[in-house]
């Protein structure tokens, strides 16, 4: 078992009352699984993928990671949780604008102590990998919507994560250029990396292998 | 990790070059001003540090006089053991010096022979061993030797004094310190003072107390250990003998300047405003940086989520901080090294900026860097950390607690200090306009005043009879109303004061009178008006032993009017004085101080060289004639001499210099102020305009136009300027009012000083602001909104 979620509740206070945004979430991910999370607008699926990520917090409830709980922890084992075990994939590729390609795949391992040269053997199997070589002097801005978020993956990939969350991956992408991201994912997934991502795309959930499904915050 | 952090720094100020100027500019000239004024503080409190025995050196004292009889120092040397050294230095008369054809008027010091070893003095030529000890020898100051011998060596050159046969050797050059109180051109010993001087002698006796002395004690003693001794010496020698009490006393070194010669008040106002403006700019900077590094809250999120701990985060802002720190810290270097050559002009300092000399500025410089490096790096990063990854993934701000008062009640401190400032500039000028404008109740269009000069003549007889004759072919002109000589005119009056006694009944017996000496026809050629009674203007002879009393002294006596009552000086059976008329109360010293009771006297001098200056009232109109006349008769009379004249207020109104430069010194820093506060009010305007870029669009959806749009936006910030000036104003005049106190006759405060000030402050602000506020409402509303 990679993680669990055991009745796991956040809320906002609005006027005097709760508004709940997830309610008693029970949710069980094993290592190898490519889930999807669908649902409306505003039925809590970012929330989710937040929490399960450790970017948010929730009021309720229980959070295993590898058999540790995670709402115990101090800031900093969980800030080495998701270094050391979990990519973020995001919407808008959050690439760092100042940064050319290949200083944004090295960002990470300078926060993980990697030596310089391992550093540069890491990066260039990932420029390698995703035939991104050509681009690696690039920043950001000029790069097309998908080759950004190529890179945003390799990105979260370069420190090997067991566990890629991905948050509409394909949201700001033509539909050729999702495609080709979520073939990835797939290609990923089949290596043995655990993925899940939220999308609204009933097509995205087919590369998959469960889906669940949310509204008001509460799984149906 | 550190190329990676000097990365991302560069090319982000590459992205937002303004910022980063303004950030470290605005710190820069704030850094700038600090060090200036840090150095004039500095430089008064290491003043005399250079002499090796500073802390041992003392100045001896008769009560609270700074000045002592001849004989006291060689009676100290022999009666009391405890003291080392000790040197005396008596200044009383000047003499011509030359060399070749090089001459000046110079103000030679006689000192003991104690002199160069009691004081340190650095010699350039020659040393410090034995340079006084032969008659006429002498030691000079390093301008002294410029002036006279250019580049050549000085030592061994001799300058002859006055026309003489008497001539001095220069037995050695030293370099004085700039904050050294002993400053001379040329010193000589006793021995050849006596020569020059013959008088000198008599003066040193029990009676008469002309001279300065310094003593050094054997390190260790304290002066209450002496000070029986001295005591003794006083009942001992002091006249009349056993009954004389005054407190012979010793002053150390550095107190005698600290409370002597140094203008606390100024050092205290300078201290305040250096801190102040510092103040300001870190407050600026540490705005700034905020600002910056919130628009950058999705790089620190992006970061945080690839692992980026706190540390690692704290470490990237603060290499920042550090590094537009050290670039302000350079900046502001570079302008000291550019404006202390004025400033030291301006206010006739000697100071030096230099690092590897004043282990202090370095200490003061890695002070200032490491604050404002932590405190920017550390601010930032709380910030930095408050915000939730989620939010701060999305580059919102809103999570941030909108802690606005404690954010512009900074801006609000900056604009009181600025507002509190000009105010101050203002008021400063308005009284020496008053003072300058003010009637000084002579005539100071008309009066050309002359110098005459008279060391310059070999020969005094021959240059009496020449100013004589100068002065008769003046009178004759058609231009010239009138001419007088006398020994001082209004602005040059001397402290010279006595008691009085008054004859006839009166309403005090006694009255104490500063002394004027004139000649003919004084008042009738300043324009001063006799207001009853006669000038000094009838047959000399008739003029005998009479004296004129200004209006203020006839007042204190309680005289209606001067009618040849019978006023003795110094007792009531001393020189009696017939008072023969009453003047105005007219100006002769600064307007700062009280008119004070004043007492003209008649003399006539056998030599006209011997008087100091020669007044030509000029009718109305020809000055400009009688000033060409005057020139064209000197040149052909007084051969050989140079001429030096002006206009009769001039003395006067060099009396306010001082405010001149202060109010200089203060209109530069309230620019100062002025322009940093602008600075920090740039900042957080961008950045709240940043924040409401989302309401902008909403608004402007909504049918808003630019104008309201600004309207809106701007009214928010000049509110917090208003209340800066309703704050500035009663401290700007409490504080305006405490200056006044100190000149006699003040300038009102009036309403349109303040009114200025906060015009001044609203403007800027608001130009500042609207700079902003017209981009935020220009911009296209979809961009506005897209963010959601």
């Amino acid at each position: 078992m990679l993680l669990q979620l055991n009745k796991i509740s956040k809320w906002v206070q609005s006027g005097g009352q709760k508004v709940f945004l997830l309610k008693d979430i029970d949710l069980w991910v094993h290592e190898g699984d490519f889930i999807s999370i669908m649902g409306p607008s505003g039925s809590g699926k970012s929330t989710l993928l937040n929490i399960i990520g450790m970017l948010d917090d929730f009021n309720e409830g229980e959070y295993a990671f590898l058999d540790e709980s995670v709402h115990t922890l101090k800031e900093k084992h969980r800030s080495n949780l998701y270094k050391q075990y979990i990519g973020f994939v995001f919407q808008s590729y959050h690439l760092i604008d100042e940064l050319t390609v290949k200083e944004n795949l090295e960002m990470p391992l300078l926060y993980k102590k990697h030596g310089g040269s391992e550093r540069k053997a890491l990066v260039a199997d990932m420029l390698d990998r995703f035939n991104i070589v050509g681009k690696k002097d690039l920043f950001p801005s000029q790069l097309s919507g998908g080759q950004q978020q190529l890179v945003g993956i390799a990105r979260a990939l370069i420190a090997n994560p067991k566990l890629i969350l991905a948050d509409e991956p394909t949201g700001n992408l033509n539909s050729k250029q999702g495609e080709e991201i979520m073939e990835i994912f797939k290609e990923l997934n089949n290596e043995g990396v655990t993925i899940i991502q939220v999308t609204h795309s009933e097509k995205n959930t087919s590369y998959g292998s469960r889906i669940i499904n949310l509204l008001d915050g509460e799984v149906v | 990790m550190l190329k990676h952090n000097f990365l991302i720094f560069l090319r982000s100020i590459k992205k937002s070059k303004n910022t980063f100027l303004i950030n470290s500019i605005g710190l820069g000239i704030g850094i700038a001003s600090f060090l200036v004024l840090t150095l004039y503080v500095y430089n008064d409190l290491t003043y005399n540090h250079f002499h090796e025995n500073f802390s041992d050196i003392y100045r001896v004292r008769e009560g609270e006089g700074t000045q002592t009889k001849g004989p006291v120092l060689p009676k100290m040397l022999e009666e009391i053991p405890e003291i080392e050294n000790g040197t005396r230095i008596f200044d009383w008369e000047g003499a011509r010096l030359s060399y070749q054809d090089i001459a000046f008027y110079e103000n030679i010091d006689y000192v003991d022979t104690g002199f160069f070893t009691l004081f340190s003095f650095p010699f350039t030529e020659g040393s410090n061993s034995n340079t006084i000890q032969s008659k006429y020898d002498v030691v000079i100051s390093t301008q002294f030797a410029q002036k006279y011998f250019g580049n050549e060596a000085a030592f061994g050159k001799k300058l002859q004094v006055n026309f003489g046969d008497i001539f001095l050797t220069v037995k050695g050059v030293v370099e004085i310190p700039s904050n050294s109180s002993i400053q001379f051109d040329i010193v000589a010993s006793y021995k050849t003072g006596e020569e020059i001087l013959p008088f000198m002698k008599e003066v040193h006796d029990w009676y008469n107390t002309f001279s300065t002395t310094y003593v050094q004690l054997k390190s260790g003693t304290k002066p209450k250990d002496i000070q029986n001794k001295l005591q003794n010496i006083v009942k001992e020698n002091f006249l009349p003998v056993g009954e004389n009490t005054t407190n012979l006393n010793l002053l150390s070194f550095k107190e005698y300047h600290d409370t002597q010669e140094s203008n606390q008040k100024l050092i205290a106002i300078l201290s305040i405003i250096a801190l102040g403006i510092l103040g300001i700019a870190i407050v600026n900077f540490v705005n700034l940086t905020i600002t910056n590094s919130l628009s950058r809250i999705r790089e620190i999120g992006i970061k945080k989520v690839h692992g980026a701990s706190s540390y690692d985060l704290f470490i990237q802002i603060s290499t920042e901080s550090f590094i537009v720190g050290l670039a302000a810290i350079i900046f502001g270097s570079l302008l000291v090294v550019f404006l202390l050559p004025n400033f030291n002009e301006l206010f006739n300092t000697n100071l030096n900026f230099n690092l590897l000399e004043n282990k202090f500025l370095i200490f003061v410089l890695v002070f200032i860097w490491i604050i404002v490096g932590f405190l920017a790096g550390l601010i930032s990063f709380l910030f930095w950390i408050r915000v939730k990854l989620v939010h701060s993934l999305r580059g919102n701000l809103f999570s941030i607690n909108k802690n606005t008062f404690s954010r512009y009640s900074l801006i609000v401190l900056q604009f009181v200090i600025a507002i509190v400032l000009i105010s101050g500039t203002f008021l400063i000028r308005k009284q020496i306009d008053y003072m300058m404008t003010k009637d000084p109740k002579f005539d100071n269009e008309n009066v050309i005043v002359v110098q005459t000069d008279s060391w310059q003549y070999e020969n005094l007889k021959s240059a009496s009879q020449k100013l004589k004759l100068i002065s008769e072919e003046l009178k004759s002109s058609a231009h010239v109303a009138s001419v007088s000589f006398s020994q001082s005119i209004p602005g040059t009056y001397n402290e010279n004061y006595n008691t009085f006694f008054p004859q006839s009944k009166a309403e005090v017996d006694r009255l104490g009178l500063r002394k004027v000496y004139v000649g003919q026809d004084y008042f009738k050629t300043f324009g001063i008006k006799v207001v009853n009674g006669s000038g000094f203007d009838t047959k000399p002879k008739s003029l005998k032993e009479s004296m004129i009393l200004n209006k203020t002294a006839m007042n204190e006596l309680g005289f209606e009017a001067a009618n040849g009552q019978l006023i003795h000086e110094g007792s009531e059976t001393g020189q009696a004085y017939r008072l023969i008329g009453t003047v105005e109360d007219f100006s002769y010293q600064g307007l700062q101080r009280e008119i004070q009771p004043l007492a003209h006297f008649f003399v006539e001098r056998e030599s006209f060289a011997d008087w100091d200056y020669l007044s030509i009232k000029a009718k109305p109109g020809a000055s400009l004639q009688v000033i060409d006349f005057l020139e064209k008769k000197w040149k052909k009379t007084m051969t050989g001499s140079t001429l030096t004249y002006f206009f009769a207020d001039e003395k006067l109104n060099e009396h306010y210099e001082e405010y001149v430069k202060i109010n200089t010194m203060i209109a530069w820093f309230s620019i100062l102020a002025i322009i940093l506060s602008s600075m920090g009010l740039f900042a957080i305007s961008s950045y709240t305009m940043f924040r409401r870029t989302k309401e902008i669009g909403i608004r402007k959806v909504n049918g808003a136009g630019v104008v309201q749009i600004m309207s809106m936006l701007n009214k928010d910030f000049l509110r917090w300027v208003l209340i800066a000036f309703i704050i500035a104003c009663p401290i700007a005049y409490y504080c305006m009012d405490k200056w006044l106190e100190s000149f006699a006759y003040k300038t009102s405060l009036s309403w349109w000083i303040f009114a200025s000030a906060g015009f001044i402050s609203i403007t800027i602000a608001f130009i500042t602001v609207s700079w902003q506020s017209l981009k935020a409402a220009m911009i296209n509303p979809v961009l506005a909104m897209r963010d959601e």
